[in-house]
């Protein structure tokens, strides 16, 4: 009796154990990351936004929807320096939503960090706050649902894919002298202009674009300016357009393609990289300016030589 | 005795909630692929900086040299494959691998800061690996060796379809001498075992009469010495009525929306053109749902070359 009880509790602890979903570690798990969990009002810190991948999991593209409170919180800026995604678009904050957002690639794939990896290579994004003056102590930066994580050829993931929010305290002490926060201390120590790049010019929907992406690994990149130049007379290249503010694919006119094109990178702390780009089309001979500068000139110097020598001939025979 | 009886069964009941206990949670860890697949790469940070002592009595000031930030890449391709070399996504290096498929590549010139670093090569006949990234953080002054990279193998098939019940041939490049394990995928994946010889050619022939009708992917991987390369790239094959040779004809490559045989800067920006914009053109609507988005690029980001 006492065994035939044994053996039904044996059956069903089996079967109880059978039908329990298994314990599996996180394939992705986005997170984020504070140097101190208490602020003061009008104090500035940043957060980074990081990802954790469990191999053999691949993760090629994330898109992040970030929710704060914009009566506790004042996002001011996104800094992309060290990030591993490449944006596709700029991250965007809308502060009176109190939402966060950015989309990005990693090309080839992030399969996480490498052990003896002495940094931490995982770093999205940061993004600096400003503690407001409120009366909630608590608050919270949590991510969206429609927050994504997808792997491999844009496969979805959705079971062991975690998010993790970040609380921050703000104290009921305001801040009255104002240290060189995070931001500007960022700012401050970058004296490192961005990464060297080289634009290129490409057609899509019959139109031809300027397409251009470098890196800043400190502070990261403001954004870019795209100027137009022309050779003079003598050679030198001289501006048709002042550097203007533009994103990359940047919009050309047909008459761009003639033209040297310059790119200058800025990055937010003010250092600038300038890439030149050549005549995509080559100017046709006629068009030249120059050329028919030196044509004129040989002329001029042909006549002048030509009736200097006459002049010489007649006083001679006089 | 009922005491010893009831301590029995919770013992038993003990044992057999240990059991499954351990089972479920090692077993994503046990059974997958990366424990058989992780590739070794091995991070060693040395400074460069040297101290000369000064001359005459007195001991008298010594010269450090400002020290080079440095980073080092040393693997195995195949023999006397080109290498290249990917930083945040585009090339910055390429070098040929030795006969014994051993390359090594140096990067001077760079910042400190976190970057995502990529390698690939390509063998004989032109097909390249798949990308292998690895992000790193890189230190001012100082020189970072990354070894072990291990290059998966080159994979291709002559024939896009084969009659049921003949021989399939898929061949590439490895590594000298590896073990090469073919996978193909069937309703239970099938797996063929062959060797790369001295040159890193391996083929394994694919008897389909146990292959069931219909499309099928297949991979590889090279095991040598204890260590595991990743995946190679996926090519596809048809079991169908009839053998049809696969063509020569110029290699299409996936995501290479201004067919110049790379995915780079430049697709991307002409995805990007089209993202969120409607009626794209259909080569840019990479999974074919009528609109560009995250899943596109997503798919863009697998096939990148740089």
């Amino acid at each position: 009796m006492e065994n035939k009880k044994s053996k039904r509790i044996i059956c069903i602890v089996i079967f109880a154990f059978c039908i329990i979903k298994p314990i599996a570690t996180n394939a992705a798990e986005l997170y984020l990351e504070s140097s101190q969990p208490e602020y003061a009002p009008n104090e500035t810190f940043s957060v980074d936004i990081r990802l954790n991948v469990t191999p053999p999991e691949n993760v090629t593209a994330i898109e992040s929807y970030l929710k704060f409170d914009n009566q506790s919180l004042k996002a001011i800026d996104f800094l992309t320096g060290n990030s591993i995604l490449m944006f596709i678009e700029t991250p965007k904050i809308n502060q009176e939503q109190g939402i966060v957002s950015f989309s990005g690639i990693i090309p080839g794939g992030y399969t996480g960090r490498l052990s003896g990896d002495p940094g931490a290579s995982n770093l999205l994004g940061k993004i600096t706050f400003q503690a407001q003056k409120t009366i909630n102590p608590q608050t919270s930066i949590y991510f969206l649902n429609n927050s994504r994580v997808l792997l491999d050829e844009g496969k979805e993931a959705k079971t062991n894919l975690v998010f993790k929010p970040l609380d921050i305290q703000i104290s009921s002490q305001e801040v009255v002298f104002n240290p060189l926060n995070e931001l500007e201390k960022i700012k401050e120590e970058d004296k490192i202009p961005p990464e060297d790049f080289t634009p290129e010019i490409v057609k899509i929907d019959e139109k031809y674009f300027l397409v251009f992406n470098t890196q800043d690994k400190q502070s990261g990149i403001d954004h870019y300016e795209v100027a137009t130049l022309k050779e003079n007379l003598f050679g030198q290249l001289t501006p048709i357009s002042n550097f203007e503010k533009g994103e990359s694919p940047y919009p050309l006119k047909e008459s761009d393609l003639t033209k040297t094109i310059k790119v200058k990178a800025i990055d937010k702390a003010g250092n600038t990289r300038i890439a030149t780009l050549n005549p995509y089309v080559p100017i046709k001979w006629y068009k030249n300016y120059w050329l028919w500068g030196i044509i004129l000139l040989g002329i001029i110097s042909g006549y002048i030589v030509y009736h200097l020598k006459l002049k010489s001939k007649r006083q001679k025979s006089k | 005795m009922i005491f010893f009886q009831h301590s029995r069964n919770f013992l038993v009941i003990f044992l057999i909630f240990s059991i499954f206990l351990s089972f479920y949670f090692f077993s994503p860890i046990v059974f997958s692929e990366s424990v058989t697949s992780s590739v070794k790469v091995e991070i060693v940070t040395t400074t460069t900086t040297t101290t000369l002592g000064g001359g005459g009595g007195g001991g008298g000031g010594g010269y450090t040299p400002p020290s080079e930030t440095k980073v080092i890449f040393s693997g195995r391709a195949y023999p006397r494959s080109t290498v290249t070399l990917l930083k945040d996504a585009q090339i910055v290096a390429t070098t040929v691998a030795g006969s014994d498929a051993n390359f090594q590549i140096s990067l001077t010139n760079i910042t400190a800061g976190s970057y995502i670093f990529s390698v690939y090569s390509e063998d004989d006949k032109g097909n390249r690996s798949s990308l292998l990234t690895f992000p790193l953080s890189v230190s001012s002054g100082v020189i970072t060796n990354v070894t072990g990279i291990f290059i998966s193998p080159t994979i291709d098939v002559d024939k896009s379809e084969v009659k049921k019940g003949e021989v399939i041939k898929i061949f590439g490049q490895a590594i000298p001498n590896s073990d090469i394990t073919v996978i193909i995928s069937s309703e239970e994946d099938i797996y063929g075992k062959t060797k790369a010889d001295t040159i890193g050619a391996y083929l394994y022939n694919l008897d389909t009469v146990e292959v069931e009708m219909g499309e099928h992917l297949t991979k590889s991987r090279a095991t040598l010495e204890e260590e595991i390369s990743p995946l190679s790239r996926v090519v596809s094959f048809k079991v169908g009525t009839k053998t049809v040779l696969k063509e020569l004809i110029a290699k299409i490559v996936k995501a290479d929306l201004n067919s110049d045989k790379k995915v780079n800067l430049i697709d991307f920006s002409v995805a990007a053109y089209w993202y969120k914009r409607p009626s794209p053109p259909q080569n840019v609507d990479l999974n074919k749902d009528g609109k560009i988005d995250l899943v596109d690029f997503s798919i863009m980001a697998y096939y990148w070359t740089g």
